[in-house]
């Protein structure tokens, strides 16, 4: 799915759009625990989703460690100004949506976006 | 909605509770490993899709009255968590899929019930 | 060795969290071109950074040696020290207070999985402090899929 696409999907605000915004994204992670999302670090280069509920750096960090270049934040709570503007330096493209993690898998799930099948050894 | 016993059937989940009603019905799932958060806004015919395994969620179930919790990527509580589970009524289950991919096929199930 | 980094990492500096991983990782892209090892170290020290600010007193520091092929990594505290090391080493077994899970930290897998990414692992500690080593090694045989 495109960037536009996933936008579309969720009804999701661009909170942030400086980025890899040509990206064709097949595979998304739904995480709240930060640590949870370490497995997605053996993909060869493939970019993926972040779906996450949690709004603070850490979560811009992780993305930024992990090559992630689209996180879509769910749940509508106030992004604060800071995790919007780490995205902005690391060109993290940041969206956010009123729409509950399990409602905004499901519709992205619908249109074709797939769990991430990657396993470590 | 749903009953658990078709969630089982129609996807790759696994029941780790015995003497599990599993005709307990579900209209929703709620996805999420903060524990406040579910506090807040998970109900009472939600299935609770999570990575959460320690003790602390049993108790968060019996208040919200959340008859079912469905752990991911292959995890799943230790035995204590387990028997507790089952003498409070809590349905576990568990999957080798992640949150995403089984939030999607349940998402994708619950829609098709809706509409037929 | 090419380089040395060090960080002080303060307790409960939550919003922190992630910053010292970042900034090695950025240093480091000209060393050690290959994303999927900087992204195996990034992820090390991100989780042992966490462990300073969550599960410390007084906080602690993060030494980093660069070297041709690796990068050692020397997390030290001053306490509390893990009670149970071996429970420490169970995933899901987490003692983060509720305020870090919040947060979306205190999963519960950080210690293990700095051990299952590393190429070398070793753990030291009592009520005095902990003593966290460990290598990830830009071993190209490393198999991760």
């Amino acid at each position: 799915m495109t960037v536009d696409e996933i936008i579309e999907a969720v009804g999701a605000e661009v909170l942030q759009g400086k980025g890899r915004t040509d990206l064709d994204i097949n595979y998304a992670f739904a995480a709240d625990l930060m640590s949870d999302t370490l497995f997605i670090v053996a993909r060869d280069d493939e970019p993926i989703l972040l779906i996450t509920g949690v709004t603070n750096t850490s979560v811009v960090r992780t993305a930024t460690i992990l090559d992630i270049p689209l996180v879509l934040i769910v749940r509508g709570k106030k992004i604060p100004p800071e995790t919007i503007q780490l995205a902005i330096e690391n060109e993290i493209i940041l969206l956010q949506t009123p729409k509950i993690m399990f409602d905004s898998c499901g519709l992205l799930f619908e249109k074709g976006m797939k769990g991430c099948p990657w396993r470590l050894k | 909605m749903m009953t658990i016993k078709q969630l089982t059937e129609l996807l790759p989940i696994e029941v780790l509770t015995k003497n599990a009603d599993l005709d307990t019905a579900i209209e929703s799932a709620y996805s999420s490993d903060l524990l406040s958060q579910v506090l807040a806004k998970a109900c009472h015919r939600d299935v609770w899709i999570t990575v959460q395994t320690h003790a602390t969620i049993l108790g968060i179930a019996s208040i919200k009255q959340i008859p079912c919790i469905l752990f991911t990527e292959g995890l799943r509580p230790c035995a204590e968590v387990i028997t507790k589970a089952e003498q409070e009524s809590i349905i576990l289950l568990a999957c080798q899929t992640t949150s995403f991919q089984v939030g999607g096929e349940i998402y994708k199930l619950l829609t098709k019930e809706e509409g037929a | 060795m090419i380089n040395k980094l060090f960080f002080p990492v303060i307790t409960s500096d939550y919003p922190s969290i992630g910053s010292k991983a970042l900034e090695v990782k950025k240093k480091l892209k000209d060393f050690f071109p290959k994303s999927d090892y900087l992204r195996r170290l990034g992820v090390c020290i991100f989780e042992a950074e966490a462990n300073l600010v969550i599960h410390t007193n007084q906080g602690g520091s993060l030494e980093i040696l660069v070297f041709k092929d690796r990068v050692r990594i020397i997390a030290s505290d001053k306490g509390p020290g893990i009670k149970d090391l071996s429970k420490a080493l169970t995933p899901g077994y987490s003692t983060a207070p509720e305020s870090a899970r919040q947060l979306g930290f205190g999963g519960g897998v950080g210690i293990n999985n700095i051990k299952r990414f590393a190429d070398y692992f070793f753990l030291t500690s009592s009520k005095q402090g902990t003593t966290l080593l460990f290598e990830v090694w830009n071993d190209d045989d490393k198999a991760t899929n």
